[in-house]
């Protein structure tokens, strides 16, 4: 099953060039929608309630290399494969002038790795997705991006690149280290679980030299803010579609490693430094914060405001309490549906007035009240206001933090307020004030239009309400997450209902022993 | 049931509004609108008659969020308190739909009024019959974004959005502190419902030797931080006045009677935690006697016939501060209610005015209009004599509570700032009447009194007069032979357990002296306005240097001005220098250390684990240094 979520939508892609440009979109409409289905088809294969690794497959891959193909699902990764099916309907539909088999095939492609990366369980053929999901972004920036897309699409793939390339080293020497400790070459993440990191105060010990390693890694995917520059110009230069997977999934893979190996590998060293990335994490939320204010692109305001949410869920993971992991976990989520909402209404007004110019649009509320609506509802979101989804999220990350009791969390609650003032202020610029010539040209959201946003609108409140609707499905491979021995095991379907009736027949007599 | 009735049908009459905001004719969608807060408030009331006030029901529609031990739910309770919050939103509420109804008729927004207006009083509910603090904290903001939304209503005028947003940010700020005071509380409690902390609180209060556990301190305080915003006090303040760019029925109903509450209604809901917290309420009645009289002084010379109002607001929610700072919380709460009764009739009659004057608000080119308008007179004097809290109007009876709190709980310094503030508000009043009242007539009165208008002005004029009867003074029910009890005090013994007691000859005193010099004021200031305010008053440079620092409200809006304007060059500058040239030369010298690590990795690739993580960290230091160089 994990397999064809994986594949699928590759050769989809490629199936795409076969079709006649006249139902190319409604072609690719349909993939997208086989997509979900599939991806749905999970809530009834997933079993939420225990935390093992479930539906796992297989086999390997190149035993000379060490690389083992080895696909399994948990609540970790479960969201991120709902997410990418969800996304790709509204951005096919949302895209204009690039359609083009090719442009969907990046599209379908980037779904495809993004899932490889999510669901892979082998250190090695994570890398390899984690890698290859560079390539599709880096073409449809490259290809279909703006002005300054060549210099936008080489940093983006320079510096994510090189940065992963750390945790290659880190994936490298834990293969040793695996050989070292128990004479067997093994490259699965279960695996490495399960290996006793040296951990010592201070910066020279092998369990900190690879935190470093993969945190630098993730840092920058996340992206955090010293290292964070090459994301808000990729996302300018990127159509509409690129910015929302970007936003929405790419970003998930860097706060997806700090959950899936920096937290869980390295226990000790991550408590360890866990001030320093609270720290880090606090900066970049006011920093970007600041800078978004500072913005006359919308585009880039909201790229800005990526990497201050995002820094939220750092915030929340560092907090190293339930409360912190699972508003981080589900900030993820709501910014992924706020951000990929917002990138869609920039792509719209960008793609009707020709202008992203904070400066230059004015009182669209009265050209385009259907459009203003969406676009203060997402908005909220992303201000986190109560009852939307963003506010669950930040308010269990900022209560994580806080008992943290570390004073920089004060400067996160900074936060709160900035982003009100950067979002609202670009708000009321853009659709308040009276009408100017621009604006008043605008025509209101067409039918298309308003069944791309509708959906977004209603999960932001969906989410804001009924959060336990998604957190209830990680919830059992969450929490185990910050226990120093973590272990992560298959599920066995056959064996582990006998061994649930041995533990059931056991424990009576135990009982019995006790009592006598 | 009442719950359920309370919650869905101001929500539903927003939601049907909102979805059928296209297709619906005005008529429907204001009728839709206007019955929900009615029902909600004859609900209340028959509620109320039937005993409510001694009964708590509650009722829970689900589960929020879950998380090993917090558990959080839509868990709403309807107590005491509650309910009185209730029929004064509701109540006053219904009045200014049915005001806005006729007021608004020929805006081109008046469906979309209605949709904020019936969400508003849906958050107030949820405000002030949450159970628990992040619940209450939802209804926080979203009254919070109703304001923003009203203030900013006509969205054509920028000035009109600005001053939303800055009322929002403003807000935010409050409630940024808020957040944290209930972080704190659930730290320590590992519980946000208000009936865990305060149980807490009463029974160890009971206790001889209790002391309050440290560090929650900083929590009342953070949430009386989050008061201040809400409640507009200083330093957070300044945003009220701007708020007055929405429609005027708006300033009546959220920035006078209800929303501009929310901040001492959480202090009276908190009533048994602040006072194991003795020094912390003595600061909060503190920020209320500034609060109090700076705003007084400000009003005096506000040249807006909104301006004064709001000034006037905001000192009263000061006094209202200053009572829970003496442990007077049903004394508190009997002036928010009368309180929101006379200013929102006084903020209608404002808003009769302005319609009839064809939009101006200025008070020296109004006048005469007490021939003109003879009913919008009539009931402005109503709520102008509550406010100046002349007997027996009802202002007179809470206002004159809450200086016998104070006076009779030995604050007498604060006694006096409050006493004076009350001489100003008298002046202040006194000032605005003669001006729009009977000063000669200079703008034309372009419309005549509507009749559609008499009964929402009516009503709040009869509540103005006699609401004041809930809480008849200690004084009156030993001399008075029946002995009437004081209602309100009986309602909300549960939060308000302390009891003021002192001679009566103190009592009757003070009610004498206050209304006394409160007369001596009016007839001072009228026969100044009428005989010799055109002759120059002998001026001192002093006195007009005084006069120019109140006329710009002591030059806080500048500051706040220069506050923003400082907070727009530090974000360019962040901008310009950190991101444009600091990290763009960090991806160059990461290209460079790039290629140098390469070198270091092809020396050291056969060697054992330790070089080779030991490599990776030459490599970082090498970029942090190269960062440092460029």
């Amino acid at each position: 099953m994990l397999s064809v979520l994986v594949f699928f939508p590759i050769f989809f892609g490629l199936l795409l060039n076969l079709s006649s440009k006249n139902n190319l979109s409604s072609f690719a409409l349909m993939g997208s929608f086989i997509q979900i289905a599939l991806s749905l088809s999970l809530f009834f294969l997933y079993d939420p309630s225990q935390a093992h690794l479930q539906l796992v497959e297989s086999f390997d891959l190149l035993p000379f290399y060490e690389i083992q193909y080895f696909l399994g699902l948990d609540g970790l990764s479960f969201w991120y494969v709902h997410l990418a099916a969800f996304l790709l309907p509204l951005v096919i539909l949302a895209s204009g002038k690039e359609s083009n088999p090719w442009y969907f095939f990046c599209l379908f492609a980037l779904v495809s790795l993004s899932n490889g990366a999510f669901l892979s369980f082998d250190v090695f053929l994570f890398y390899i997705f984690f890698e290859l999901s560079l390539l599709p972004l880096f073409f449809l920036i490259f290809v279909w991006g703006g002005e300054k897309r060549v210099y936008a699409s080489f940093k983006f793939l320079i510096y994510t690149f090189f940065a992963s390339l750390f945790m290659l080293g880190g994936f490298i020497a834990m293969l040793i280290l695996y050989k070292e400790q128990t004479g067997e070459i093994s490259a699965s993440l279960l695996d490495f679980y399960l290996l006793d990191l040296a951990f010592v105060e201070g910066v020279f010990s092998t369990q900190n030299l690879l935190f470093f390693c993969f945190a630098f890694a993730f840092a920058v995917k996340t992206p955090l803010v010293p290292f964070h520059s090459w994301l808000p110009l990729a996302h300018v230069e990127a159509p509409t579609g690129a910015s929302v997977y970007l936003a929405a999934l790419l970003l998930k893979m860097g706060t997806y490693g700090w959950f899936r190996f920096v937290i869980p590998l390295f226990p000790e060293a991550s408590l360890y430094y866990a001030p320093v990335l609270l720290f880090l994490a606090s900066l970049s939320l006011v920093y970007a914060s600041l800078v978004a204010f500072a913005q006359n692109d919308l585009k880039k305001l909201v790229a800005y405001s990526s990497i201050a949410h995002m820094s939220y869920v750092l915030l929340g993971l560092f907090a190293f309490n339930l409360y912190g992991l699972h508003g981080a976990f589900y900030q993820t989520l709501t910014h992924a549906i706020s951000s990929a909402g917002l990138f869609l209404l920039v792509g719209l007004i960008y793609k009707r007035s020709g202008s992203r110019e904070i400066n230059q649009l004015r009182g669209l509320a009265l050209s385009m009240p259907l459009f203003s609506i969406c676009f203060f509802l997402i908005t909220l979101s992303s201000v986190a206001l109560p009852s939307t989804a963003g506010f669950v999220s930040e308010f269990l990350v900022l209560l994580g933090s806080y008992l943290s009791g570390k004073i920089w969390v004060y400067f996160a609650v900074l936060g709160v307020v900035l982003t009100a003032v950067y979002m609202l202020n670009a708000f009321q610029k853009i659709f308040f004030g009276e009408v100017n010539k621009l604006s008043a040209k605008q025509k209101d959201l067409s039918l298309k239009e308003a069944f791309i946003l509708t959906p977004l609108c209603v999960l932001v409140f969906v989410m804001g309400l009924f959060p336990s609707l998604f957190l209830n499905l990680s919830q059992s491979s969450l929490k185990p997450l910050f226990d120093k021995n973590y272990q992560l095991s298959i599920k066995q379907e056959p064996d582990a209902i006998l061994l649930e009736k041995d533990q059931k027949i056991e424990s009576p007599q135990e009982e019995q022993r006790e009592s006598l | 049931m009442i719950l359920a009735t309370l919650l869905f049908s101001p929500f539903l009459a927003f939601l049907f509004n909102a979805l059928t905001f296209r297709s619906s004719s005005k008529k429907r969608a204001g009728l839709i609108a206007l019955l929900a807060p009615a029902l909600c408030f004859f609900c209340c009331l028959f509620y109320g008659i039937n005993d409510g006030f001694k009964q708590q029901s509650s009722l829970t529609l689900g589960e929020w969020i879950h998380i090993g031990d917090l558990s959080l739910s839509f868990s709403f309770s309807l107590d005491a308190l509650s309910l009185l919050m209730c029929l004064l939103i509701t109540g006053v509420g219904s009045l200014i739909h049915i005001y806005s109804y006729f007021y608004m008729s020929k805006d081109p927004g008046f469906i979309r009024y209605f949709i904020y207006l019936n969400l508003f009083v849906f958050m107030m509910l949820v405000l002030v019959l949450a159970d628990n603090l992040p619940l209450l904290f939802v209804g926080w903001e979203g009254v919070g974004l109703c304001s923003y939304l009203l203030i900013g209503f006509w969205f054509k005028k920028e000035e009109k959005t600005e001053a939303g947003l800055m009322a929002f940010i403003v807000n935010r700020i409050g409630d940024a502190f808020l957040l944290l005071g209930i972080f704190l509380l659930f730290s320590h409690f590992k519980s946000f419902q208000f009936a865990d902390i305060n149980l807490f609180f009463k029974e160890g209060l009971l206790k001889e030797d209790f002391t309050a556990p440290q560090n929650l301190w900083l929590a009342g305080l953070f949430l009386f931080l989050g008061a201040v915003g809400k409640s507009a006090q200083i330093p957070l303040y300044f945003w009220l006045p701007k708020a007055m760019a929405g429609p005027t029925p708006v300033s009546a109903l959220i920035h006078a009677a209800t929303m501009v509450t929310a901040g001492v209604y959480l202090l009276i809901r908190l009533s048994h935690f602040y006072m194991a917290f003795p020094w912390l309420l003595e600061a909060i009645a503190w920020t209320g006697a500034f609060t109090a009289l700076g705003s007084a002084l400000i009003a005096c010379k506000s040249k807006d016939l909104k301006g004064v109002l709001a000034y006037s607001t905001i000192s009263q929610l000061a006094y209202l501060f200053m009572a829970v700072g003496v442990q007077a919380f049903s004394a508190s709460l009997f002036h928010l209610l009368t309180h929101g009764f006379f200013k929102a009739l006084l903020f209608l009659c404002a808003a009769s005015i302005i319609k009839a004057l064809g939009g101006e608000q200025n008070i020296k080119k109004m006048g005469g209009l007490a021939r003109q308008m003879p009913f919008t007179f009539r009931c402005y004097m109503a709520g102008a004599l509550a406010l100046v809290a002349l007997p027996p109007f009802s202002g007179f009876f809470s206002k004159d509570e809450i200086l016998w709190s104070l006076f009779s709980s030995s604050h007498y310094s604060l006694f006096t700032l409050a006493l004076l503030t009350g001489f100003l508000t008298t002046f202040y009043m006194t000032r605005l009447t003669f001006y729009v009242f009977f000063d000669t007539a200079k703008t034309k009165v372009l419309s005549k009194e509507r009749k559609a208008f008499h009964f929402p002005l009516f009503t709040l004029a009869g509540l103005s007069v006699f609401s004041g009867f809930m809480g008849i003074p200690h004084l009156f029910s030993e001399i008075l032979p029946f002995h009437p009890p004081h209602l309100l005090h009986e309602i909300l013994k549960e939060f308000s357990p302390r009891y003021f007691k002192g001679a009566l000859w103190q009592e009757a005193l003070i009610m004498l002296f206050s209304t006394g010099v409160s007369l001596l004021v009016i007839t001072l200031t009228f026969l100044y306005y009428r005989r010799s305010y055109k002759t120059s008053f002998p001026s001192h440079p002093l006195f007009t240097r005084g006069e120019k620092i109140l006329e710009q409200g002591f030059y806080v809006p500048q500051f706040v001005g220069f506050i923003q304007a400082l907070f727009v060059k530090f974000s360019q500058f962040i901008f310009s220098k950190g991101e444009l040239v600091f990290f763009k030369s960090l991806f160059f010298s990461l290209i460079s250390s790039l290629l140098s690590l390469k070198k270091v990795l092809t020396s050291v690739q056969n060697s054992n684990l330790q070089t080779y993580a030991l490599s990776f960290l030459l490599g970082l230091t090498l970029i942090v240094f190269l960062l440092f160089i460029n």
